[in-house]
């Protein structure tokens, strides 16, 4: 029996690591491209299961360059620009850069009225305009509604083989759940309406699971349209946790409202991140939406620009 | 008037002048001989044997079907058969009447059968009509260092002139610059759709079942058609209807078994053979449950029978099922996908003169990939669905031309992709409905000599292509090139309506002049057509790819080829082959993919779709050398495919993903003793395209690659090159003599090179705003391995 287990510890060897992929980290000489603005910003809308702090968060757009892709170096600010933002109630809202940082932050003040609501808030339309280096640039974001989500369902994994990193035991996301009218707990569902996109993140312990591979994306409840209201579907749930948690985690989940244009840009730009091995797909520029106001110009902006509504739940794993 | 029913008015009258010509000539009484050529030892039809009838000096040599047939003139005549690996047949026949003249042929010693390379009479590529073409038999590609041991046509096919593939893993191969769809793979005349085991690691066809495999790339009979750039016709064993006999072998992946023989002695025959990995065996031995209850596996199965109901009528029945199959995790994540083909033929003699054989036709493809149940849980499905009559007719005119024509009808059904999920106990449905297409082919065809130097083949296909209902057609807008285009409507069809119909016709004629006994020049010219597009944006094709037909929005593929070629065997006894061919290729209505095309469960997926054209051409160098101790051959290829897409660099030509300047291989094949074999393989390969990224954007914590001026194939990885050795160890035949069995070691990779598939960019693991470059080598080692092989 041990020399059976012997073999198949040789095969697998023989498998994973003396034939399939190698990869071996190398130098490559790239050329460097002229520098590009880079948008790089969300208007927010908070919801917090805890208190409602919606739209007195500051609202802050990043204005960075492209620099060569080598580069290490924290993205180069994109300084002196005029940042301002529109919304589809006619108020300007302009956008400074006081620590020249290039983080183009609005401060307030910070309306709560009936008539005068904050800036950010589901179904608001903004537009955004950007003075930079001679050049007039724009965008347009509309923030959709999103979920509220009230609690965490974990689970205890025992040891599995999906990938080295989850291996050991420890707990799982089971379910998102929300508190009904009837003040019961039933799985999260996406809001109604084809085409809500969220972008989920996870933090265990305050830091975020940031690598490229863990941006979890949503199309409605699932990965396209046919997914309405209906409650997220198991591999979203999955990979709210990818690495095992373990007891007394600290798990903080946000669900971000971001729309299908943006859904689009963060699936493709996850695509050119993650874009390895076997079936990897022609690398390709991601697209952006801000564009020059001058046809004609040959200088282009790439980033985007966005507008999400935020649930947000934080929960101990016990 | 398209100037396409010029070129074929044109082409109609000169092959009518040429008939009449050679028809004028037919004067005195004539008789036919005809019949069929056999294997003695099995009672195998033999493909392609000479029939020569010395006194006339008119030739003719046996289809597919080991069938045959000479019209001569009245009175005495000495027939000899003749085929390489077989002790020629002489018969002298006294021609008053139509004759049948049935030959079974012995074999030569099976040492010398052993060691050559084609079955082939030995100067078929020089007096052939055909170029571009590459035959080879089953023996040759048993004897090339194979990886993993596991011996694989498709791998051995990638070693000729002409024929590349982007690496390891990747399924396929190109043919003269074209993409891998545009192959049509045949197995007993049942397309098969994807010809890969484990990715692309493996080879669906079970080298024991596989009797005769044929590369056609360019100078395409009108016979064949539906896919551009070449034909692989591979065709099965009928099977031993003597005696009975059992092949097999274990390697380190799979293992196969194979069981030929009679049903009833010398009428009937069948052949079945079966293949199965098993590195699944050893995962209960796990004590990791995960792996305990994973599934692994794939399998195929390879079945023939045939039966001779009497001399003017046989019938033949194969079939292929085989699956690729991975499952893991609780609840299960399953993947799995495979082909089944199914081929009904019936051969029937009409008279001496006129052969047919009609076949009927069935091939899917499909895959699902499923996890959970109706509680939560998914289940993605898709396939490709074929029905096929071809009725195929030879007639015998007279020696000087043989008329083919036939046509064939196909029905289609496409699952491009449904997408079935739970949520909770809701049910929701996402991705496209199914499409159905009828096409329709006529073809006719004549392989005339002209004279003791020049002979010819022409012909001509027509295709008709219907995009049917039931089914919905969406209407794009026209945007810009490269950018998503959005639906402008769309309207629903009820069944069987046409929602877009395509004709096309196909010329195709060859040329052959005899320079000297020893050397010709050919050309050739063909067009063809091809309304099947696969939907594959990847490196490697995966299994996940879907077929989509030509519709409203998706034109057929288009390509005209010349090409141009010189033959010329050196030596008496034709020991070294040579060739040098040239060929240009023009194909229009190119598939190609807006900049993040979502290819997968799209309903609207024609609105990522661009369409482009592509050229192709080359030069190919092959060198063979056919008999003796020492055998095998060197080819060189020099070569480019191109693209032009309008939106994509700068509205210039680029090359294609799998261009590659330079390809050398370099195969050899020694025979020391009766027991001992030594095989060696050496390939070069220029690397393919790529693209780097010039910049970096760096967004919500992330760097995104970027390229300024969003120029695809603007890098090129390093070359490829590879050498792999082979020994098999012959064991001495046990005391009745009947088993036979032989140990074959091979080292893969000798020089362990990582051989680059792809440089890709990324963030480094441990903080992402590091990035890397990054060289991925599907074989990063050298790979040895053994089988062990029987027979009796």
């Amino acid at each position: 029996m041990k020399k059976l287990n012997t073999y198949f510890s040789i095969l697998i060897l023989v498998f994973v690591i003396g034939l399939t992929s190698c990869e071996k980290v190398i130098d490559v000489d790239l050329e460097e491209g002229e520098s590009q603005l880079v948008v790089d910003g969300f208007i927010t809308f908070y919801y917090d299961s805890v208190a409602l702090k919606s739209g007195i968060e500051n609202q802050v757009i990043k204005l960075r360059k492209t620099a060569a892709y080598f580069n290490n170096a924290p993205a180069p600010p994109a300084l002196g620009a005029t940042v301002k933002v529109t919304d589809a109630l006619g108020r300007t809202f302009d956008f400074k850069d006081d620590n020249n940082d290039g983080d183009y932050t609005y401060t307030g003040p910070f309306l709560l009225s009936f008539t005068n609501p904050p800036m950010g808030f589901p179904g608001n339309f903004y537009q955004l305009d950007i003075k930079y280096n001679g050049e007039e640039y724009t965008s347009q974001a509309y923030m959709d509604s999103v979920p509220r989500i009230d609690s965490l369902k974990f689970i205890f994994q025992e040891q599995a083989i999906q990938g080295p990193d989850t291996l050991k035991a420890g707990y799982t996301i089971d379910q998102l759940l929300s508190r009904g009218s009837d003040g019961l707990l039933s799985p999260t569902k996406d809001v109604k309406g084809e085409g809500t996109c969220y972008w989920f993140k996870s933090y265990r312990n305050d830091s975020l699971f940031n690598n490229p591979s863990q941006i979890n994306l949503a199309y409605d409840a699932a990965f396209g349209p046919g997914s309405d209201n209906v409650a997220f579907i198991p591999p979203i749930i999955f990979n709210l946790s990818p690495r095992r948690l373990n007891l007394n985690d600290k798990v903080r989940i946000e669900c971000w409202s971001i729309g299908l244009p943006a859904y689009y840009f963060l699936t493709l730009a996850q695509i050119q991140m993650t874009n390895e091995g076997l079936f990897a797909t022609p690398p390709s520029n991601v697209p952006s939406n801000v564009t020059n106001k001058n046809k004609d110009s040959k200088v282009k902006a790439v980033g985007w620009f966005g507008a999400a509504s935020v649930s947000t739940i934080t929960q101990i794993v016990k | 008037m398209r100037p396409d029913f010029l070129i074929m008015n044109k082409i109609i009258s000169i092959a009518f002048s040429f008939l009449l010509l050679s028809l004028s000539a037919t004067a005195q009484q004539k008789y036919t001989i005809s019949g069929h050529i056999k294997d003695a030892l099995s009672g195998e039809d033999i493909i392609g044997a000479s029939i020569f009838a010395q006194e006339s000096k008119l030739s003719v040599a046996a289809n597919i079907y080991g069938f045959y047939s000479l019209t001569l003139p009245a009175g005495k005549h000495t027939i000899i058969v003749s085929n390489l690996g077989f002790n020629s047949f002489t018969q002298v026949v006294d021609l008053d009447k139509n004759i049948i003249l049935d030959v079974n042929m012995q074999t030569k010693s099976e040492q010398l059968k052993e060691v050559e390379i084609t079955s082939e009479k030995s100067d078929a590529n020089v007096k052939d009509i055909q170029m571009s073409v590459a035959k080879l038999d089953i023996k040759t590609i048993q004897k090339v260092p194979a990886f993993l041991g596991e011996v694989d046509l498709v791998k051995v096919i990638q070693l000729l002139p002409g024929v590349t593939t982007v690496g390891e893993g990747a399924s396929g191969f190109n043919v003269r610059g074209g993409s891998i769809d545009q192959n049509l793979v045949l197995l007993d005349d049942a397309p098969v759709y994807n010809s890969s085991h484990l990715f692309g690691f493996f080879s669906v066809f079970n080298p024991d079942a596989v009797k005769d495999v044929k590369l056609y790339k360019g100078g395409i009979p009108a016979q064949y058609g539906g896919r551009l750039s070449s034909l692989l016709d591979v065709r099965l064993k009928d099977g031993n209807n003597k005696t009975f006999h059992v092949d097999g072998g274990l390697g380190l992946l799979f293992s196969r078994l194979s069981v030929e023989g009679p049903l009833v002695k010398d009428k009937s025959s069948f052949i079945i053979a079966g293949r199965r990995s098993y590195f699944d065996v050893f995962f209960p031995l796990s004590k990791n449950k995960d792996i305990k209850d994973a599934k692994a596996y794939f399998y195929d199965l390879t079945v023939k029978l045939n039966y001779i109901l009497n001399e003017k009528n046989r019938i033949y029945l194969s079939g292929y099922f085989g699956r690729d199959a991975f499952g893991i995790g609780n609840p299960e994540f399953g993947f799995n996908w495979g082909n089944s083909t199914g081929t009904f033929r019936w051969n029937h003699v009409y008279n001496s003169k006129l052969f047919s054989n009609v076949s009927l036709i069935y091939s899917n493809y499909d895959y699902q990939i499923g996890v959970g149940d109706d509680y939560d849980g998914f289940n993605w499905k898709s396939k490709i669905i074929n029905y096929s009559v071809k009725p195929e007719f030879t007639y015998y005119l007279n020696p000087k031309n043989t008329i083919t024509f036939g046509g064939t009808t196909t029905y289609y059904n496409f699952d491009p992709g449904k997408l079935i999920f739970y949520s909770k106990g809701e049910k929701r449905e996402l991705g496209s409905e199914p499409k159905y297409t009828l096409e329709n082919s006529l073809y006719a065809g004549n392989e005339q000599i002209i004279n003791g130097r020049v002979s010819m083949q022409y012909g001509v296909r027509f295709s008709n292509f219907s995009y049917l209902g039931k089914g919905t057609a969406y209407y794009f807008n026209d945007t810009t090139p490269n950018v998503r285009r959005d639906t402008i409507g769309s309207r629903t069809y009820s069944d069987l309506e046409v929602i877009k119909s395509y004709n096309n016709i196909e010329p195709r004629f060859s040329i052959k002049f005899d320079i000297t006994p020893q050397s010709s020049l050919k050309a050739s010219y063909n067009r063809t057509t091809q309304n099947l597009h696969l939907i594959s944006n990847t490196a490697a094709s995966t299994p996940l790819d879907v077929w989509v037909p030509s519709t409203n929005n998706v034109k057929p593929q288009l390509a005209d080829q010349v090409a141009l070629g010189y033959f010329r065997n050196f030596r008496e006894d034709n020991m070294y082959e040579t060739s040098v061919e040239i060929y240009y290729k023009e194909m229009r209505n190119q598939v190609d993919y807006i900049d993040g095309a979502n290819l997968l469960l799209n309903t609207l997926l024609e609105g990522e779709l661009m369409s482009g054209k592509g050229r192709a051409y080359g030069l190919e160098l092959y060198l063979k050398k056919a008999k003796g101790d020492f055998t095998g051959w060197v080819s060189y290829t020099l070569a480019r495919s191109e693209r032009l897409v309008n939106g994509i660099n700068n509205n210039e030509w680029y090359a294609n993903r799998f261009d590659k300047l330079h390809n050398l291989n370099v195969v050899g094949m020694y025979t020391l003793n009766k027991r001992m074999e030594f095989g060696s393989t050496f390939v070069f390969g220029t690397g393919t395209p790529t693209t780097f990224p010039t910049n970096r954007i760096e967004y919500q914590g992330y760097v995104i690659p970027h390229n300024i001026n969003g120029y695809r194939n603007n890098a090129r990885i390093p070359a490829y090159h590879r050498l792999d050795l082979s020994f098999t160890w012959h064991m001495k035949d046990k005391k009745s003599g009947k088993y036979k069995h032989n140990w074959v070691f091979s080292a893969y990779n000798v020089y362990a090179r990582k051989n680059p598939f792809s440089i890709y960019f990324r963030g480094n693991a441990d903080n992402p705003t590091v990035t890397e470059a990054v060289k991925f080598s599907v074989v990063g080692n050298i790979i040895p391995s053994v089988a062990y092989n029987f027979k009796f």
